[in-house]
């Protein structure tokens, strides 16, 4: 087991370790979350699960098998399709609407302040509609995250081929709908 | 690093707090006095469904309902303890890349059959095996999965409490829709 395992698998059962790494990457955490959903309250139970999530299955985590932040990614893309998927199924939208958690005034300013940085990263999610799940899963991670291509299939535990595959099949099936400031972005990102 | 705001330092402690919690959990192993006991035979293929009975409620209610542990072949192994918070499974299960919907039934009840919630997988052990060693000796009720098998694909748990003290436990898969579960009377 390497250091990267060592260090990730005792996020799980030591409060110090997991505190350093919530300190790292509680910014990541909220800004991925804040591309894909608006509603600030929403943003901080997500931004709670995924954590909550990372401490359940910080065990599992192999270095051999890519990096820390994909593997965070990973974990983050599960949780937030997870609360999509529910809120399609009807009868549990209502308990998300109200938010579980206390947030003050302070707090909602902050979220809704991260939450516009990303309204444009939002748009793009919004035009993904037309993808398959595949698809629109390893775009995501490669364009509105701006992982590499080997992190985002990593994150999504796909080989490396199919991630480029289907981010090739997304941008085409994309090319005629994507304004052109998005249009802009996507090939930044081309490894 | 980042300066916390109010509800990232509070988070922080909340979840500071789980991470005791689950370190203080792991520690003692499981009592060997409940034992499984299958309610119905076979966990070789898996079809539409598969049957197998869950422990009955034993007064051991601190512990948590359900765990998921990352085994070394690249597959995971849920372990039920108890017929709660379905929902919470349901998002670990998601943290591991494996797409579920679980239903506990209320005593009494099941989900409608007719129509179908969902198109049946036919799948083998590979993706769902229930038959590991440990089921017949050990005092826990146990699935093990393989997430990589099941990318655009969902995996159906639908739990209900029989008369018996124990309950009965149907895992399919699919690769289609699933429709919620609508409760109707057993029998």
């Amino acid at each position: 087991m390497d250091e990267d395992d060592h260090s990730l698998a005792r996020i799980g059962r030591d409060p110090d370790a997991f505190e350093a790494f919530y300190r790292e990457h509680i910014d990541t955490v909220q800004r991925f979350v804040a591309r894909r959903v608006a509603d600030p309250h929403l943003v901080a139970d997500l931004t709670a699960e995924v954590f909550l999530a990372v401490i359940r299955s910080a065990h599992g985590y192999r270095a051999d098998r890519g990096s820390v932040v994909g593997w965070l990614y990973g974990v983050a893309h599960n949780v937030v399709s997870a609360e999509r998927r529910r809120r399609a199924r009807e009868h549990r939208a209502h308990e998300r609407a109200a938010g579980r958690r206390e947030l003050t005034g302070e707090d909602v300013a902050r979220l809704e302040e991260r939450i516009d940085a990303e309204a444009r990263a939002r748009e793009l999610g919004a035009a993904m509609d037309r993808l398959s799940r595949g698809e629109r899963a390893v775009l995501e991670l490669v364009a509105l995250d701006g992982l590499a291509v080997k992190d985002a299939a990593h994150a999504l535990g796909v080989p490396q081929v199919t991630a480029r595959v289907r981010l090739h099949r997304a941008r085409r099936a994309l090319r005629d709908h994507l304004s052109p400031v998005v249009l802009t972005v996507a090939p930044e990102v081309t490894p | 690093m980042t300066q916390l705001g109010h509800f990232e330092q509070n988070l922080l402690t909340e979840l500071r707090e789980v991470v005791a919690d689950q370190a203080a959990a792991r520690r003692p192993r499981r009592s060997p006095a409940r034992r499984l006991v299958p309610a119905a035979a076979g966990a070789g293929l898996l079809a539409a469904g598969l049957l197998v009975g869950l422990p009955a409620l034993d007064g051991e209610q601190a512990r948590a309902a359900y765990a998921i542990d990352a085994n070394d072949d690249g597959t995971i192994t849920v372990t039920v303890d108890r017929l709660e918070d379905a929902d919470g499974l349901e998002r670990q299960l998601a943290a591991h890349g494996v797409s579920a919907v679980i239903d506990y039934v209320p005593p009494g009840q099941q989900c409608r059959q007719v129509p179908r919630r969902f198109e049946p997988m036919s799948v083998t052990r590979e993706w769902v095996d229930m038959s590991r060693p440990d089921i017949e000796t050990d005092s826990e009720f146990s699935v093990t999965l393989r997430p990589a098998l099941f990318e655009d694909k969902t995996l159906i748990i639908e739990a209900m409490r029989a008369g018996d003290g124990h309950s009965l436990l149907f895992v399919s898969v699919t690769a289609g829709p699933v429709a919620p579960c609508v409760l109707v009377d057993a029998g």
